[in-house]
């Protein structure tokens, strides 16, 4: 990495003029730190107040070898905004316009800086919402948001922030601009984008998806004698097809820190609690009502309230939100994590993490999002003492590692930044971090875009014990070493390939596991989607597919069913190298690394053979939109870098 | 790291600043105080002045962090002397993100310590001077006020301003003086000083005019008197000087002075623990805040708690029965600028006898980004204090208010000044005012 010296600051301020570079002490360590413990000076801070100055500016600190690290509200818990390697700041918090708002064709079209909630607030007298709720949404970001792929109470029902941008464009760290449509054929790129915490560029414009505000809110207080009560009913609420607007949880211990402090009406006596919301016309929502009571009454609930009016409900949500501050006036430092565990994972591990905060005498509230299993423990501490800091970063991996052991992952929502970097090997193996490492080498080869974040530094030796290519798909991996260029197929139903050499996926075609807990199914690749259905259901469940004699992983590789991206949970592949990658599972949240179920997606079989994967199932039948004709791909630049790093030899035709 | 040795950044005159604050949640060394900053952020987007500004250095993350890096020692005050002084003189002290902190943490508080610390003067020298003059020789200033507000009464102002020689370094606060103060009519000074020099020999209230009532506002005065005399039998004090200038920009010694001077007054009376009432809702929190001042200094702790309890502010004062002057048939609001906090209990107080009073009438028009900026802080940072107050003020447009109430004089020349250009028809009501 080069130094920032004089002569390049003359040469930035030249285009970003003189007033908007700062390099005095007290700027250099204001704009040290985000939300996490992490702190490192930069070497200057560029206050970005135009979009346009951007291409030219990175091109120059690409030309220089100078890292840059985009900043907005610097709310994040992942120590994003650190500069690890010297660099510079370029603070976006001034790229804050509202484009465009259009209702009729449901989108907004914003900078990135745009704080989450005031976009909220714009959208609200039109009869609009965006749907993203981060509990930070007062102060951070939509690009912020982007680039931690964040999400809220609310993700349950409607996802996180991934799922909700329709376009984006991006400065490449090498000053190129890439705009991204997900209307593009070929793989997610957006989805890739989302929690690439500003590695892969700098997002400079968003239109986002704005949604009809819904008629009708009710909110519903429920309390249970048993943790394992409380996520049966949410488990069989979500499987009936009803997904909450939000469900937010908490144990016996945080409702009583929470009742003490905030005094919001919470019976202290039951073991877990939930804040539930139903949205939509009114009859929707009365129906809905009356399958949540009797599911709750099923289930032993020992009160099931109501809000009756806009005070009541404001009153259920405020001891929620005040979890937090409960937590804050107690100590100088609260410590947030996020772990994510499939559904039905949760009353063990809460158990398991339980344990840990007595072995560790920590002293933490629990909340936790009982739909998508994603736990956040809030540790007390004291900066200023070591040997706490050192105890609360002890108990929080912990906790993490706890919640990998139980099938899931070290980030649902926040990310890794630099924080939680060390546990990605205890999360991934080697070929998948490995893969996470190509994706980066391939769109920055410089690494100047917020480097060495994400991954971690000495994975080789640290990373999770490799389990090797499975026997079932060795034969496809000696196709990999003949090193003869060949095709994927499926069915070929889409692709109508008349190419003599494939690899046809019809021998993988074992539907490895239905969870009807978990609401989750693990599939080969070649499984036909009819047949797939069709065992669904004889468990009498349902996913988001048409019927056809295609095969799963051909409708997933497409591009002709994008709406089950977003219900794809995890994807195993092999790749050119003969790497086998495994990345996600049954959790229905994972923020850590970048989203590999988006990079196959879409990829037309050109970057690895995708062998199985984990989709959500539901226990009402879907609206299912009509498959899309199949449309080759368009490369872009990063296609043509991904491709060239992962397939050098193009042995995937 | 001995975070509580924050009074090591000025040994010579360790007195000059608070090192133990009142916080929200109960007493803290400055340095502990500083600690429960964790960096949330969630106050960011609350503060008039990041707003602005957008960057970190300006925000009470950015603010709570440089005395932290101060404290730490990793920034020194003497490299980074006049940066720091920017940043300390942009907060406006509103208050506003300690509301919006969970831990509750005092920001405006720790960048009044900051601001001692670096013992700038920030008022321009010639108020800097008649500001002294009002602490240490009472007298001498307002027969000097008098004489300025006679000159202006004459034209001898206009005449400075149209021959551009207020224009001098040094005079120009005065032109904004001249623009904020508004007029009172001959009849209300008469009545005023006649008030002042009314002597009450056993009295069950002591009612201590702020300067802005004292010297340009006498209707206010007069109200307060009024809603004073309902049920106990006032003493005006006047030329009392408050000590708020000298806790907000000055030094802490004389602000102690001050307020110790008040104390031995009331301690004069029989009846020590009589009601001290006034009429400013800045000097109300300030001598609230009394105890504070007197934390190394026992002797002293003591009486301050006390006097603290005894401060009542003109909404403690109000009839059950309280009737509006006159029917108000355009929306009122209140305005919600004051020093630190708007949520001390006066606010809540008069939010429920407006609800009484006008029903629905009464409009919650609070401006997401800001509130007019506290006493003083048009002076030193008149191009911000500007753009503040016409954000304050913009929901009053937007919602057609005919009457705002404030809390203080102060306010009441903020909102006036404003208002001249953009609200013509407003009315501008002081608290006191409301009991017909
Ligand atoms: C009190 C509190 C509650 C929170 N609650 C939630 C929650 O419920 N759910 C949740 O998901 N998160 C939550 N967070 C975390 C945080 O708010 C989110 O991660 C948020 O998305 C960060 O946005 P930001 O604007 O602050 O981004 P920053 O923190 O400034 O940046 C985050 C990362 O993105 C990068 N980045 C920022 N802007 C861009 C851009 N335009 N282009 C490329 N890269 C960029 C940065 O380099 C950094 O790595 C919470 C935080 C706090 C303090
Ligand atoms: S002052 Fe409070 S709200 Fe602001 S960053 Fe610090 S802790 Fe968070
Ligand atoms: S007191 Fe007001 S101006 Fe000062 S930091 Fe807080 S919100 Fe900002």
């Amino acid at each position: 990495m080069a130094k920032l010296t004089p002569r390049i600051l003359k040469q930035c301020a030249r285009i970003i003029g003189k007033e908007n570079v700062l390099t005095d002490d007290l700027s250099l360590l204001l704009y040290a730190y985000d939300c996490s413990l992490s702190r490192s000076r930069p070497d200057g801070i560029f206050l970005i107040r135009r979009a346009e100055v951007l291409p030219p500016l990175i091109t120059l600190l690409n030309q220089q070898h100078i890292p840059f690290i985009p900043r907005a509200s610097a709310t994040n818990h992942a120590g994003g905004c650190a500069t690890l390697n010297g660099g510079v700041i370029l603070n976006l918090t001034h790229l804050n316009r509202i484009l465009e708002i259009n209702t009729e064709q449901g989108y907004a079209e914003v900078e990135p800086g745009v704080v989450t909630e005031n976009l909220q607030k714009e959208l609200e007298p039109l009869g609009f919402f965006y749907a993203p709720d981060p509990a930070s949404s007062q102060i951070c970001t939509i690009g912020g948001n982007l680039a931690q792929n964040a999400s809220g109470a609310r993700c349950l029902k409607y996802g996180g922030t991934l799922d909700h941008v329709l376009e984006a464009t991006v400065v490449l760290p090498n000053g190129n601009t890439l705009r991204l449509s997900r209307q593009d054929a070929g793989p997610d790129f957006i989805g890739l984008l989302a929690g690439s915490e500003g590695t892969l560029g700098i997002i400079t414009r968003l239109k986002v998806k704005i949604l009809p505000r819904p008629e009708h809110i009710k909110t519903f207080l429920v309390t249970f004698p048993s943790l394992e009560a409380s996520i049966q009913t949410v488990s069989t609420l979500v499987a009936r097809g009803i997904l909450p607007r939000c469900v937010e949880a908490m144990d016996k211990t945080t409702t009583r820190a929470v009742e003490d402090f905030a005094h919001a009406g919470y019976p202290t006596d039951a073991e877990a609690l939930l804040i539930l919301e139903l949205d939509g016309n009114t009859e929707q929502v009365d129906k809905e009502t009356s399958l949540l009571e009797e599911l709750c009454a099923q289930n032993g609930a020992l009160q099931f309230r109501c809000a009756k009016t806009e005070q009541e409900r404001e009153n259920l949500w405020n001891g929620r939100r005040a979890a937090y501050a409960a937590m804050a006036r107690l100590a100088p430092n609260v410590m947030v994590g996020d772990g994510t565990v499939p559904r039905k994972e949760l009353p063990q591990t809460l158990k398991k993490v339980r344990e840990i905060l007595t072995a560790q005498n920590s002293v933490a509230s629990l909340l936790f999002h009982a739909g998508d299993g994603n736990l956040h423990p809030q540790i007390i501490f004291d900066e200023r003492i070591k040997p706490d800091v050192i105890r609360a970063k002890q108990t929080l991996k912990q906790i993490l590692q706890a919640c990998v052991d139980c099938g899931g992952t070290i980030s649902g929502e926040h990310g890794i930044g630099v924080e939680k970097r060390a546990l990605m090997a205890y999360q991934y193996d080697k070929p998948t971090l490995d893969l996470f490492a190509h994706i980066k080498k391939a769109t920055d080869p410089n690494s100047l875009a917020n480097p060495l974040k994400i991954l971690p530094i000495h994975y080789a030796e640290e990373a999770r014990p490799t389990q090797g290519v499975p026997p079932a798909y060795q034969k496809a991996n000696e196709k990999f070493s003949a090193g003869e260029p060949f095709r994927i197929v499926g069915k070929n139903s889409r692709l109508k390939t008349e190419a003599k050499n494939c690899l046809s996926t019809n021998l993988f075609n074992q539907i490895l596991d239905i969870d009807t807990a978990n609401y989750t199914v693990t599939v080969e690749a070649g499984v036909v989607v009819k047949d797939l259905l069709e065992q669904l259901a004889q468990h009498r469940l349902f996913c988001a597919l048409t019927p056809s004699e295609g095969t799963i992983g051909g409708a997933v590789a497409s591009g002709c069913t994008p709406w089950i991206y977003a219900h794809l949970l995890g994807v195993e592949a092999l790749l050119p190298d003969g790497s086998y990658i495994r990345y996600g599972g049954k959790c229905v949240k994972n923020a850590a690394g970048y989203p590999l179920t988006r990079l196959f997606a879409g990829s037309q079989g050109k970057f690895g053979l995708i062998t199985q994967l984990t989709l959500r199932v539901f226990a009402n039948q879907l609206d299912v939109p009509t498959d899309k004709p199949f449309q080759p791909l368009q490369p872009n630049v990063w296609w043509n870098s991904l491709k060239q790093t992962l397939d050098p030899a193009g042995i995937l035709q | 790291m001995n975070y509580d040795s924050f009074c090591e950044l000025n040994f010579k005159n360790p007195k000059q600043h608070l090192s133990v604050l009142e916080t929200p949640l109960g007493m803290r060394s400055f340095g502990q105080s500083v600690a429960f900053c964790n960096r949330c952020g969630l106050c960011l987007q609350s503060c008039p002045f990041y707003l602005l500004s957008l960057e970190e250095t300006f925000s009470p993350r950015g603010y709570n962090q440089a005395i932290r890096f101060l404290l730490k020692k990793v920034l020194s005050p003497i490299r980074s002397r006049k940066k720091l002084q920017e940043l300390s003189v942009s907060c406006t002290l509103c208050g506003r993100c300690m509301q919006a902190c969970p831990g509750q943490v005092p920001t405006p508080q720790h960048i009044l310590e900051l601001r001692r610390l670096l013992d700038k003067r920030f008022l321009p020298f010639t108020l800097y001077f008649l500001m002294r003059l009002h602490s240490k020789h009472p007298k001498i200033f307002y027969t000097l006020a008098r004489l300025g507000l006679s000159l202006r009464r004459i034209g001898v102002i206009k005449l400075l301003r149209f021959s551009g020689l207020s224009c001098l370094i040094g005079m120009r606060w005065m032109n904004q003086l001249d623009r904020m103060i508004p007029r009172s009519s001959k009849n209300a000074r008469k009545q005023w000083k006649e008030l002042l020099q009314t002597k009450e020999e056993a009295p069950s209230l002591i009612y201590i005019p702020s300067l802005e009532t004292e010297l340009f506002l006498p209707e206010i005065g007069i109200n307060m008197w009024k809603l004073a005399c309902i049920n106990h039998r006032p003493a005006l004090w006047a030329h009392t000087p408050t000590g708020l200038f000298e806790y907000v920009y000055g030094n802490l010694r004389e602000a102690r002075k001050q307020v110790k001077k008040i104390i031995e007054q009331v301690d004069t009376l029989d009846k020590k623990e009589i009601p001290v009432l006034t009429d400013s809702i800045d000097v109300y929190n300030f001598f609230k805040q009394a105890a504070s001042l007197f934390e190394d200094y026992p002797q002293w702790k003591e009486r301050a708690v006390q006097f603290a309890q005894q401060v009542v502010f003109a909404t403690d004062l109000f009839p059950e029965d309280l009737k509006a002057p006159t029917p108000f048939t355009t929306p009122v609001a209140l305005e919600y600028g004051a020093l630190f906090s708007r949520q001390t209990k006066p606010f809540q107080t008069i939010e429920q006898k407006l609800h009484t009073l006008f029903a629905e009438n009464f409009v919650q028009c609070r401006d997401r980004q800001a509130d007019l900026p506290a006493f003083g802080y048009s002076f030193y940072a008149k191009d911000k204090a500007t753009q503040i107050r016409a954000l304050a003020l913009r929901p009053l447009e937007n919602q057609h208010v005919g009457t705002v109430v404030v809390l203080s004089g102060w306010a009441m020349m903020e909102v006036s000044c404003k208002k001249k250009k953009t609200l013509p028809s407003l009315k501008v009501l002081h608290v006191a005012q409301l009991n017909g």
